[in-house]
Order: structure tokens, then sequence, then C-alpha cells
């Protein structure tokens, strides 16, 4: 497999740059996201929030696109639950079912930023992002793509909120809101970082890999990883593990 | 046309459960029946729309595995699969096996009594949320199998299964993998069934792709799974059928509409025949759509088609023998077109009667008989503007 190298990275969490209600409206007011929920406007800000590093402002046609999560729009969700609850069942709003799918967002992306790439929305609760980076590498190796914008979001809500206490093994605290931007490509460039990236062991054997530790994220970063995400000065290579909660 | 076996990735295993059947076997006999049976209406999935649906019956409940039905589909399809490849599990060990998995209904968790509690306030219990984070499909066959390879699950909604494959085919070529084992799952759901009626492409009755008079899709429920393997490698080479070329594209045009003139999907298209070795349009011998029924999305093959293949594009949908499975129905149609291939004859397009003033053609209305077809194409289109091809290959 060729390297992987990052072009440009933004980080929004709360061990970064955290990202504000207010930010997020003007994203939506920029974007003309009116009927999007708030998953795929914490996407959109990845790219379009004012705050945090600079990102190239239009990306080729072509670039591929890959969105990341764990427990993906699961607000929205929700609120389609909401609507089966509370009202029959030929009343339930289509907009909000239409944005409770997990390929929502990336749609959303595409159509803001004018791209066609190869898309893709990915999810799992094994460190997601690092199957996010490989995928990432197999398009990028393929030439499906000469660039690839990776995506991850993770969005706070009463499920993440439950999780600790439905969940503590796995979720000794809850899942950080998380929001991240990757750009990335196989050609080193000025200022571009090589990103060594390992894949989740599983629960095969062989990888010489021990059982990843307890994560901030559900995309599978630690906080020292995601602090590292953010340093944009930062050339050297970027050394990436899979981290996760205990296994089930 | 130019193409070469090292970019292959022979199809060694193939596993399948629809309302064709529970089996490749099952599936084979019923796809070419002249009279298909018939959607119902729902009997597991508790409604007060009067939908129908293809829903598979025959299959027991099981309560041990985590996930819902969705899982238990995609358990016993992958059985079949790797009894298929004659593959047990120690072969498995010291492989590099990936796994490649789609599915919509399986990576949300859409547990109607444990939000009504969580809503209110109280503590739900915890098995919903552990059956989901467990339910996960790729992740959760690489814990079932104890394989260390690559574990990815898609979900790009209505193409979810053919990207599956899709990608499964990149691994096998670039080195990535000894084997993958690919497809997709999704069982029949209150929340897609209540949602895509919301959206007004729900038929009222048996759905009619690319007909005249079509008035929606039926929802249904399936798994698919393949095991891929190199075409020049022992296994592969000893496959019949092979997955040959790949293309995704997406529209960047509207959440729900794809576009009216299908560039997006005309990309896919151009991208997987240069995938399977830059072949030309004129050596695919047949296509089996997307065809949901809904009149947008069968205008828009159409339109492709034409323009790509011609007046006589050769194509069907399979739609009306299965219902739309939603992340498993690239899988099941990869199957599907390979069954065809292997047969040498596609079924006519079940329930098309006539063509509309706004079709530049139509598909196929008696079956086909192709004794020498060795190129076939599955299309893929999903909400949000996702557009996928598969091109198989009869060696």
């Amino acid at each position: 497999m060729p390297d992987l190298y990052l072009q440009n990275c933004r980080v929004f969490s709360r061990f970064t740059t955290p990202l504000s209600e207010d930010d997020l409206k003007a994203v939506r007011i920029a974007c003309s996201l009116r009927r999007a929920d708030r998953f795929t406007t914490l996407a959109a800000a990845a790219v379009k929030a004012p705050a945090g590093q600079a990102f190239p402002a239009t990306l080729p046609p072509s670039t591929g696109l890959i969105t990341v999560s764990a427990f993906g729009p699961h607000k929205t969700v929700f609120a389609t639950l909401d609507d089966i609850l509370d009202y029959p069942e030929d009343m339930i709003l289509p907009v909000r079912f239409s944005h409770s799918v997990h390929n929502a967002a990336a749609a959303y992306l595409g159509t803001i930023l004018a791209i066609t790439g190869p898309t893709f929305a990915v999810t799992g609760f094994e460190a997601p992002l690092f199957a996010a980076l490989e995928l990432a590498q197999t398009l990028l190796h393929a030439a499906a793509c000469p660039k690839l914008l990776l995506i991850g979001v993770e969005e706070r809500g009463s499920l993440t909120q439950a999780a600790p206490a439905l969940a503590p093994e796995r979720f000794p605290t809850e899942p950080e809101e998380i929001v991240c931007a990757m750009l990335l490509s196989t050609e080193a460039t000025a200022g571009s970082r090589r990103v060594i990236h390992e894949r989740h062991p599983g629960t095969g054997t062989g990888t010489g890999t021990s059982q990843p530790a307890a994560a901030a994220c559900t995309l599978g970063l630690s906080e020292a990883a995601i602090r590292q995400l953010a340093e944009s000065d930062n050339t050297a290579d970027l050394r990436l593990s899979p981290e996760h909660a205990a296994d089930l | 046309m130019m193409s070469t076996t090292h970019n292959l990735a022979g199809v060694i295993g193939k596993g399948m459960i629809s309302t064709l059947g529970n089996t490749v076997a099952e599936t084979r006999g019923a796809l070419y029946q002249p009279v298909p049976r018939l959607p119902e209406l729902p009997r597991r999935v508790a409604t007060t729309l009067s939908l129908p649906v293809f829903e598979v019956a025959d299959l027991a409940p099981d309560t041990g595995i985590p996930g819902g039905f969705s899982l238990q589909l995609l358990r016993h399809a992958l059985r079949e699969a790797l009894d298929d490849a004659k593959l047990a599990g120690g072969d498995l060990a010291g492989k590099r096996v990936g796994v490649c998995m789609g599915t919509t209904v399986a990576c949300q968790l859409n547990d109607i009594p444990f939000y009504a509690t969580l809503r209110s306030g109280a503590l739900p219990p915890a098995r919903p949320l552990n059956n989901y984070i467990a339910g996960n499909p790729a992740e959760w066959i690489r814990r079932e199998l104890g394989l260390n390879g690559p574990a990815l699950t898609i979900s790009n909604a209505c193409s979810s299964g053919a990207d599956a494959i899709g990608i499964g085919l990149l691994w096998i070529r670039q080195g990535l993998c000894d084997l993958v084992i690919a497809g997709g799952t999704d069982e029949l759901n209150r929340v897609p069934l209540v949602g895509f009626n919301a959206l007004g492409v729900c038929a009222p009755g048996p759905c009619r792709p690319f007909d005249a008079d079509r008035a929606g899709l039926n929802l249904g429920e399936a798994a698919g799974v393949v095991i891929l393997a190199p075409a020049d490698a022992a296994a592969g080479d000893r496959a019949v059928c092979a997955v040959a070329g790949y293309g995704n594209s997406a529209d960047a045009f509207h959440i729900t509409q794809p576009d009216p003139e299908g560039h997006g999907l005309e990309r896919a298209i151009r991208l997987s025949l240069d995938s399977a070795g830059m072949i030309q349009p004129g050596d695919i011998d047949f296509i089996n759509a997307h065809g949901t029924g809904t009149p947008a999305n069968d205008r828009v093959e159409a339109i492709v088609f034409h323009r790509l293949f011609g007046a006589a594009a050769r194509f069907l949908s399979t739609k009306a023998l299965t219902g739309h499975t939603l992340g498993a129905a690239g899988a099941i149609e990869c199957i599907l077109t390979l069954l065809m291939l292997e047969e040498s004859t596609v079924p006519a397009s079940m329930r098309f009667e006539r063509l509309a003033a706004d079709m530049p053609c139509g598909p196929l209305r008696s079956p086909c008989r192709l004794p020498a077809a060795q190129w076939a194409l599955s299309t893929s289109l999903a909400f949000g503007g996702a557009n996928s091809a598969l091109v198989m290959r009869r060696r």
C-alpha cells in the first residue's frame, strides 16, 4: 500500500477547538442547511466552520468522501421514533426519516463541496476511524480519486448520555462529541504529514498487537491522538493506534 | 476490450436468503419461475399500514445472536457461503481474511420500546444497546470467525451491499486480503416501512419496475454473502464467475432524488467498465438494474442505459421478485447476476408490460437465452445520490 499523507486537518472537540451552537448556526446559514439535522451540520462544520485551522475552500470535483461515526445521526433516528410513538404511522415526517440514515451527511457534504467522487458512510464500534482510514488508503491506491476527505462525527444525545449507565464497561464516561476533517492523499506535499495507522486487531490472532485501551471517543481516538491531530504546524509522522473501550 | 485475470476476484462461495428462497439453490430455481410470488402484508412487523412487502417467512427467530433479524439473515447466508466455498473455521486461520458488509437497519438503534423508556426519563434495559453495538455486521463476522483482517461496515443506504462487494474486489486486487467475505443484510423493520411510506415511494400493490404504471416499491428483506479470492490463486482460479469491476460516484444533487439526467450513475458505470479492464459498453451482455419501481429511479436508469448501451440495451429488474431489500439489495443482485451468468439465461423483468412515454427503452419482456454471455453489470442507486456499479464476468 502506498503511504497516506494528511494534507489538512481540523478537529473540533473539548480537547482542541470546541464548536459552539453559534458556530453551528453560522455553518447552517452559510451552507443553506435549513432542513439538515445537527449531525449533518456538525459534519459540514468540520470543513466550513469559521473557527479552527484554514481548510481549502474548494476541492477537486473527483475528491472522494468518507463519513465515519459509531452512533451516527441517532438523535434524528429517535426523532423519527418520536413521530411513530406520538402520531399515526401515516403522519411521519418524511424529512426526519430521510435524514436519519448514516449517509445523509455525506450526501449534504457532497452537494456543499460540489464533489462527486466515491462516497461512503462507514459505521462501527471497534475504532471505526481506523477502518475508514484503511478504506481511504484503498480508494486512493485504486486511483478512484486524487484526494479524499474523511469526516469523523460523533454527536451527543440522549443515547450517548445514557451509555455509561447502560454499558459502563464499554463506556466508562459519556462518549465525546467530536468532529474531524482529514484531507488525505498519497502524495507528500509541503506541510503534509505521513499517517501511519494500525488496524483494530479484532479478536483474531497473529497481529502482535494487544487489545486497545479505553478511548476518549467512539471513533477510536485517545485524547492524546485527538490533540496530535490538531497540531497544524507539526509535519512529523502521525502515528495513530486504535483505542476503544473494553470488548463486549 | 482489454481485461486481465489478475484483476478479477473469483467468487468461490455464495450464500443468499430472500423471499426467492433460503438458499442459492432454491433461489436459482425460483429466479426462472414464470409466475413469481406476490408480496403480502407484513406478518412479523407490527404496522397499521396496508403495504405489501416481501417478508422471509421460513427462518425461525433465533435469540442466541446479537443484533436483530438482520444478523440472523446474515448468519444464514454466511454459513451457506462458507459451506459453498468449502471453508471450515480452521481453514481461515492464518489467512488474511477481510470482511466488508452493507446494511441500513442494523446500524440504527431503532428499538421503539427501548426509546420509549429512555424518553420517559427512566433507564431502559441495556440489552438493546449492547445488541446494537455487538450486531455491527462486519465486526460481528470478524469476532464470530476470529479474523484479524479489515472489517468494514458500509451504510450507503440502498447501494451498501454493492459497495461492500466492490471494496472487497479492491482489497483482493491490492493484495490486502487472501479472502474477502462481502455482502449485505437488511431486515424488514417498522421504521423504514413507515419512513418509505412517508416519502410517498411505496406501491399500494405489487411493484412494477420500469412499467408505465409503476407506482413505487415494495420493501423486502434479505442477506447475500460472497466469498472472494484472487483469480490467480488456486481457489479463485476454479471459480466459474468473478467480480471484475467496480465504480462509485455521487450525484451531489439532492438528499433523496436522483440527478434526473443520471450523470452520477453514468460515471459509476463508466468507472466500473474501466475497472474491469477498460471494457466497452458493447461488451456488456446484460444489466441487472436497480429498478425499484419508483418513477424517478426507473426513468433515470432507462435514460442512462439508453445513452450508454443504446436502444437495444438488455436489462431487467429483480425487485418484483425480492422487493427492495435496502442494504442487502446490491449484494443479492450481484448473486442473482452471477446465477444468470452461470445459467446463460436472463429472466424476464417481471410485471413490466408497457413502456412509459418518458422512458427511452424498456427491460426484457421475456426470458433471454445468452449462451455466450460473459459480462454483466449490476447497478445500485441510493438515498443521497450514491451510485454504484459492479461488473461480473463468467470465465
